[in-house]
């Protein structure tokens, strides 16, 4: 009672508390000998594939001011006195990029259609409940798989081979990209699809596609949506990246600017390309969470 | 017997045979839910199917409908076997062998009316309606449906808005449109409260003596039973153990239905 025993007597070990410390000290003897055994395994490692990764720090740390020096050389020179003029100057040609500009986020939007479509009709074939046949699903889930490992660059080369350069490659490139990772996603929230009114839908003898449509549809159109606008912020960027390889849109301008070394253009065009993201970013954002919010609320 | 006979129907022996199941069984694993249940539904008869919870009521319902594929046995509608159909013959016998469900299943985010008319998407044509187009007529037939069950105000309502018991009565409006030879009833009051219990048994009873329509209702309260329906099947562990009239289901027999006095006052 004095020592803090609370008045319990130790059943089987005369000593509990030493035979506990003892034990404590054992496992974490055993614990610190793992943990550093993996580290110095986990550092041995990242040695290597540095090495063979030809990962230089040091030339890193020379070539930083060259990095900084690019940067310096893209901005543009503007004078209080002058600020319309130069500002003109920069942007000699913002008309021609604006245009360009709104391509990339056609080439996204129509992309995100073109995907979604897709993705919406193998959703249903892919989900494990609501697929036809089990082989079915299997296909469905293999062909989304493929659509998504693949890069949109890689498609965009492709396609670019194909259709040659502009937006169409672009558009196929993005889309064929988007099918792949939304199916995945539509696929794993139909799955989660209330069973209740599918089996009412079902009951009264409407056909497979029937009742995806009455029966499936309506519950998982909020986070297809969703799932939906969050891809068109994704495909905006990615858009305007693949007009480096010649599928339109406003990387190809860039991309001209940076092989003729016009520096001050790859300023005035990153930045309209940044504050364009920023805008679609915020303006899909809104939509989701009116799209997510409303229904939120009803639940509560 | 006074029940039964302000029917009219006693029992299926009156009445011409429509439905047939000749040993019916369906397993789940090692558990048989129904074992070899073998009767005979008179043409327009009201079926109250009793029996604890787990008793194999509600997989019976489902195997007549085909929401649920019978192990073994035969389901005979008019002679037909109705256990082995498949593709569009087995969606057209869906269509005539409407289903109402416990919670109702209708698609919360859809209107009452498109809840309705989802009814009709086994009748021709049916290539529109994938695309959400229903005709005028159809439109018609489902306003008509919910008049009669005094539900044609919140036709434009969305049905997550209605109560329970305004939702069963759509559920029933949905089966209705389906123009049914047979209703499958599964639970259908179970959620709901007396007052709105006694307007579902009722639409079910006028549907039932109105239009002919064939009802097999699964119930859990024997009151229920005595007062709406012709005739009852009672299953215990997935076998028959009562079929006969309504008046028949005296004191000895719901203790075999229900197994325990302490049971049984709660099926009352």
């Amino acid at each position: 009672m004095t020592d803090g025993t609370l008045g319990v007597r130790p059943l089987h070990h005369p000593q509990p508390r030493a035979q506990f410390a003892r034990a404590w000290a054992a496992q974490k003897r055993a614990h610190r000998l793992q943990w550093l055994s993996a580290a110095v395994l986990m550092m041995l490692l990242i040695a290597i594939s540095a090495w063979l990764g030809e990962v230089k720090p040091a030339l890193l740390w020379d070539r930083l001011p060259r990095f900084g020096s690019y940067f310096g050389r893209m901005v543009p020179e503007l004078a209080l006195a002058t600020l319309g003029e130069d500002l003109a100057y920069w942007y000699w040609n913002g008309w021609q990029w604006l245009a360009s500009l709104w391509q990339t986020v056609l080439i996204a939007i129509y992309a995100t259609l073109f995907g979604a479509i897709l993705a919406y009709v193998f959703s249903f074939l892919a989900a494990r409940n609501l697929t036809p046949a089990p082989w079915v699903g299997v296909a469905a889930r293999r062909t989304l798989e493929l659509a998504r490992t693949v890069p949109e660059l890689v498609f965009a080369v492709l396609f670019v081979f194909a259709f040659g350069i502009g937006p169409l490659a672009g558009v196929l490139a993005i889309g064929l990209h988007s099918f792949g990772a939304l199916g995945k996603l539509f696929g794993d929230v139909a799955e989660n699809a209330d069973p209740e009114p599918l089996r009412g839908v079902r009951a009264t003898g409407a056909s497979w596609a029937q009742t995806m449509v009455y029966g499936a549809t309506p519950q998982l159109m909020p986070d297809y949506l969703s799932y939906g606008l969050m891809r068109l912020e994704i495909n905006v960027r990615a858009a305007s990246i693949l007009g480096f390889v010649g599928a339109g849109g406003i990387g190809q301008e860039l991309y001209r600017a940076i092989k003729n070394f016009d520096h001050t253009d790859i300023s005035a065009i990153a930045l309209m390309l940044i504050a364009a993201v920023m805008l679609i970013d915020a303006l899909c954002g809104w939509l989701r969470g009116r799209v997510i919010g409303r229904e939120g609320l009803r639940a509560l | 017997m006074s029940l039964s006979s302000r029917c009219g129907r006693p029992n299926a022996a009156g009445a011409k045979r429509v439905l047939e199941l000749r040993a019916l069984t369906r397993r789940f694993g090692n558990a048989t839910a129904v074992d070899r249940v073998s009767m005979a539904v008179g043409d327009g008869e009201m079926v109250a199917v009793l029996g604890r919870s787990g008793a194999g009521k509600s997989t019976l319902l489902n195997m007549i409908n085909r929401l649920i594929d019978p192990s073994e046995g035969e389901i005979l509608y008019h002679g037909r076997d109705i256990s082995r159909l498949s593709g569009a013959e087995l969606l057209a016998w869906r269509r005539q062998s409407a289903m109402i469900f416990q919670r109702f299943n209708l698609v919360a985010r859809l209107s009452v009316l498109t809840n309705v008319l989802t009814g009709r998407l086994n009748h021709k044509p049916r290539l529109p309606k994938l695309f959400g187009v229903f005709n005028d007529q159809e439109r018609d037939i489902a306003i008509d449906a919910l008049a009669s069950l005094g539900m044609d105000e919140h036709a434009l309502k969305r049905a997550d808005q209605l109560s329970g018991g305004q939702q069963q009565r759509v559920a029933i409006a949905r089966a209705l449109v389906q123009e049914p030879r047979l209703i499958l009833a599964d639970e259908p009051v179970a959620s709901l409260d007396p007052v709105n219990s006694q307007a579902v048994m009722e639409a079910l009873r006028r549907i039932n003596q109105e239009r002919g329509i064939t009802v097999l209702c699964n119930l859990h309260s024997v009151p229920l039973a005595r007062a709406w329906c012709d005739r009852a099947i009672a299953l215990s562990e997935g076998r028959v153990i009562y079929d006969g009239p309504v008046g028949g289901l005296d004191e000895p027999t719901l203790l075999a239905i229900y197994g325990s006095a302490a049971a049984l006052t709660e099926a009352h």
